[in-house]
């Protein structure tokens, strides 16, 4: 009987053993894959950019086919707690100013951050204007469908001022929350009119109509080098992306940003 | 038999369903003693997430967070929503199910996948797809505008529309799979006694799959009160048309994280009393 | 008012194929070996199965007629049938259950429920049972359940497939008497029991291979079998009696002796090649033998019936040759034994 139950404890043991190891287990490959690719360094030679999701088409412009640099794109606010975090990366791009700042004042950027490029925002259509859109007072047309960016998102923000600063007050039909699904709605011609970014008109194949109104409203980007004493090669890339006929310069302005 | 020759007078004999038959005891377990851990490491990883955003959560703020007006009308929206979807899922799942479980269907399987289809595609699809079907330029939604004027994007109706879409494949699987277990026997039996096809299905088919039909509406229900993606792409997000408790949260997650915590527990509680009263009362454990 | 059947109809790869048969008024037992169609038949009739050729007519109304598009369905049909496995309603009280095919007929709850205790009483359901649900029965009660449920629309066919088959001792014969009077003026009793046929059935089809074989009187069919299932079923010896213990008395005083202990009325059961005759006296046991006189010999091949009258009215299968040696002749005197190990008792 006492032998019986001896075993009987053993087994049980190694039951929860395994179980727990199982589990650990696939916790930590959960992790991994979360994890893994915020700018950990293969060696010193490589080097490391994070840039914002609205560059991506521009960083795989810029950086397709060339060795020595691994580019990491993700939201800007997620790139900055990423290195507050110990990510490693030598160059920083964001879409604000506000989370560059972030990232300064919690010593992850060392360098100087500059102002590389400008997404203004647009009054957008469908193509062709189908809502025979011609300005932004249109956007407190009832008979039209009106998206903006939900007040919460940068893009909704910058448009709630754009238009709390023109005394207009639109009959808006969604808030969407990003750009990017606003612009879809925008290109599928389920919406007559919205506020969205420059860069988004090329992309999702939009018509722009000239408002006036959003002259002095954009989105500004900035890049900066995570160590204060950055090597030759970061130097060099990021003057591709703040000399005038750089090489990202040009792809900044082929996808539509404007200048800061 | 003369009446009231019976122990117990036949108008006595109550309506309603009968008291459920005494709890057996429990019998030895016979499973494998790793496989009750793991279970219940399974329970753990359901529980855990709860035990989260409990942690996490504003006690003290909750309610001033909760009488907000943003929330309370994103409340009544999400209600609205979801239970209109549900009562879609009821009055187009259940000829569905009937017509799976009862027809010869030429392609069985493939039918059967295609009503599945939503429960596998990732919500933000889903929401797109209804776009190009229904929406103001889609396949369908093109003649509604133009026929009718009816533009289902950006409206109650719409965000309706998207969550009966993903809700629906939870209703009629369950509904469907009683059906097929209930099989056509009692139908038969039904119909040598005289009842036609409504009468079969009212008083004979119906009843039969009556758990079925309960947790069916209760899936479909919570899977609508919870759904995010689809009706943010179909229907977008305007407060008091479109806003519901998930949109609500995701946005406040942006603005305030405590309050989307708090918005969420107040999810959680809704689903979890409906869910739990429904298994009490309605389904046999 | 009559059933008359004529064409094909297929269920399951089985196919009843039928030239023409009418089913008159009183029970008609349906009998053949498994999968020769007598469900498919029962089916048909009810309304359950279309035919795919021919013609079916009840009390002089075309119901299924393929050729004129004619199909009236099962609930328009007043023919009720008793399932082989129930089909109690499992949301419905039993009360209920009875009450349903009333109901569907348009007459009030109360009234209903009232109909349907007497029927149950009928059948031998008390009134405790009538708030219980079917899941709480037992196979016996069930089935009388069934058959109250049946019958309470007052169908004019009743079809019952294998109706006894789980029912104990005392709702058997209950049963029985139910079924000799029922309400339906016709009945199509689907059976595998040969005290079924010999206490209930006025008239007998035999189906064999989807094909009626046989059908007519119980004694026309008994003389003309059509096939050897049903002369090997129709041969078997069916004798009434009060048991007590292994003792069988039967209804002239002679007492057989059986293998298993019974107590009341009974069947005693006996296949007909079980009986030995003989010319003069057997030697040994003397149970279970007796002195009958001969009153025919049938010979089919090499197979003799010789039909016994006298204490046991009973028949005898022996070889032809057998028949010859003995020299049996009509009014002849004769001994006939049969071992208790071949006789069957049933209650």
């Amino acid at each position: 009987m006492a032998g019986g139950r001896i075993t009987d404890h053993r087994y049980r043991r190694r039951a929860a053993g395994l179980a727990v190891v199982a589990v650990v287990a696939s916790m930590s490959m959960i992790a991994a894959g979360c994890g893994g690719a915020a700018g950990s360094r293969a060696s010193d030679d490589i080097v490391v950019v994070m840039a914002a999701s609205s560059l991506a088409d521009v960083v795989e412009t810029v950086f397709e086919g060339r060795s020595g640099v691994t580019p990491v794109v993700a939201g800007s606010s997620t790139l900055v707690a990423q290195l507050a975090a110990g990510a490693e990366a030598d160059i920083l791009i964001t879409a604000s100013g506000d989370t560059m700042e972030r990232a300064v004042s919690e010593g992850s950027v060392r360098g100087e951050p500059v102002p590389l490029a400008a997404n203004n925002l647009v009054l957008a259509t469908p193509a062709g204007n189908p809502g025979h859109v011609t300005g932004l007072d249109d956007l407190t047309r009832h008979d039209l469908l009106i998206g903006l960016c939900a007040p919460e998102v940068p893009c909704g923000a910058l448009a709630r001022h754009a238009l709390d600063e023109a005394h207009i007050a639109p009959s808006t039909d969604t808030l969407e929350p990003n750009v990017r699904a606003l612009a879809t709605k925008l290109s599928l011609g389920e919406l007559d009119a919205g506020l969205v970014y420059g860069t988004d008109i090329a992309r999702a194949g939009l018509s722009a109509v000239d408002a006036p109104e959003l002259q002095d409203h954009s989105n500004r980007y900035y890049i900066a080098s995570v160590s204060a004493e950055p090597s030759a090669a970061v130097q060099a890339m990021i003057q591709d992306f703040t000399s005038v006929d750089g090489i990202g310069t040009r792809a900044l302005h082929e996808y539509g940003f404007g200048r800061p | 038999m003369r009446p009231g020759a019976a122990t117990r007078p036949i108008s006595d004999i109550p309506e309603g369903p009968l008291s459920q038959p005494g709890t057996p005891a429990r019998p030895i377990s016979r499973l494998p003693a790793a496989l009750t851990w793991v279970g219940f490491v399974a329970l753990g990883m359901l529980v855990l997430p709860i035990v989260g955003l409990l942690q996490r959560a504003p006690w003290s703020a909750l309610p001033s967070i909760l009488s907000e007006s943003e929330v309370l009308e994103a409340l009544r929206v999400s209600l609205i929503v979801s239970l209109g979807a549900t009562a879609a899922c009821i009055v187009l799942g259940l000829p569905l199910a009937l017509v799976l479980a009862r027809r010869r269907l030429r392609f069985p399987r493939v039918v059967r996948a295609v009503v599945m289809l939503p429960m596998v595609l990732p919500p933000v699809v889903a929401g797109t797809a209804l776009l190009f079907a229904l929406g103001r330029r889609g396949l369908v939604g093109q003649w509604l505008d133009s026929w009718f004027g009816v533009s289902l994007p950006f409206t109650t109706a719409g965000s309706v529309v998207a969550a009966a879409f993903v809700a629906l494949p939870f209703f009629v699987v369950t509904v469907e799979a009683a059906l097929r277990q209930a099989g056509h026997e009692l139908d038969e039996a039904a119909a040598t006694l005289g009842a036609g096809a409504w009468a079969t299905l009212a008083h004979v088919t119906l009843p039969t799959v009556r758990p079925a039909l309960v947790a069916g509406t209760a899936l479909a229900w919570a899977r609508a009160l919870g759904e995010f993606g689809a009706t943010l792409t179909f229907a977008g997000n305007f407060p008091g048309r479109t806003r519901t408790l998930p949109l609500e949260t995701y946005l406040a997650l942006e603005r305030n994280p405590e309050a989307a915590v708090a918005i969420s527990l107040v999810l959680v509680a809704v689903a979890l009393a409906v869910l739990v009263t429904l298994r009490d009362r309605w389904m046999p454990s | 008012m009559t059933v008359r059947f004529e064409g094909r109809v297929t269920r399951g790869g089985w196919t009843l194929d039928v030239d023409g048969l009418d089913i008159g008024e009183g029970v008609t037992a349906v009998v053949g070996a498994n999968g020769t169609g007598k469900t498919t038949l029962g089916r048909a009739v009810a309304g359950l199965e279309r035919l795919e050729r021919g013609r079916l007519e009840i009390s002089g109304n075309v119901v299924d007629d393929p050729a004129s598009g004619v199909f009236v369905p099962a609930h328009l049909r007043t023919v009720g049938m008793v399932f082989q496995d129930h089909r109690l309603f499992g949301h419905l009280r039993v009360i209920d259950n009875v009450a349903f095919g009333l109901r569907r007929a348009g007459i009030e709850r109360a009234a209903a429920r009232r109909q349907a205790g007497e029927m149950l009483e009928r059948v031998g359901v008390d009134s405790e049972t009538w708030s219980k649900r079917p899941a709480a029965l037992s196979g016996g009660q069930r089935q009388r359940v069934a058959v109250a449920r049946a019958l309470a629309p007052e169908p004019d066919v009743l079809i019952v497939d294998e109706p006894l088959a789980s029912v104990d001792a005392a709702g058997r014969a209950r049963l029985r008497s139910l079924l000799r009077d029922a309400p339906a003026s016709q009945v199509l009793l689907i059976t595998h029991d040969p005290v079924d046929v010999a206490t209930l059935a006025r008239r007998l089809v035999v189906l064999d291979a989807g094909t009626v074989a046989s059908r007519g009187s119980v004694a026309e069919v008994t003389a003309s079998p059509g096939c050897e299932w049903a002369a090997t079923f129709l041969g078997a010896n069916v004798v009434p009696g009060q048991a007590h213990r292994t003792s069988v008395t039967t209804g002239s005083g002679l007492v057989l002796t059986v293998a298993s202990e019974a107590d009341g009325p009974v069947y005693v059961t006996f296949p007909a090649h079980a009986v030995t005759l003989h010319r003069d006296r057997p030697a040994g046991s003397a149970r279970n033998t007796w002195q009958a006189e001969l009153e025919r010999v049938d010979v089919d091949g090499e197979r003799a019936r010789v039909h016994l009258a006298g204490p046991l009215a009973v028949r005898a299968d022996i070889t032809r040759r057998s028949a010859d040696e003995l020299e049996l002749r009509p009014g002849l005197t004769v001994w006939a034994s049969l071992k208790a190990t071949e006789l069957t008792v049933v209650t």
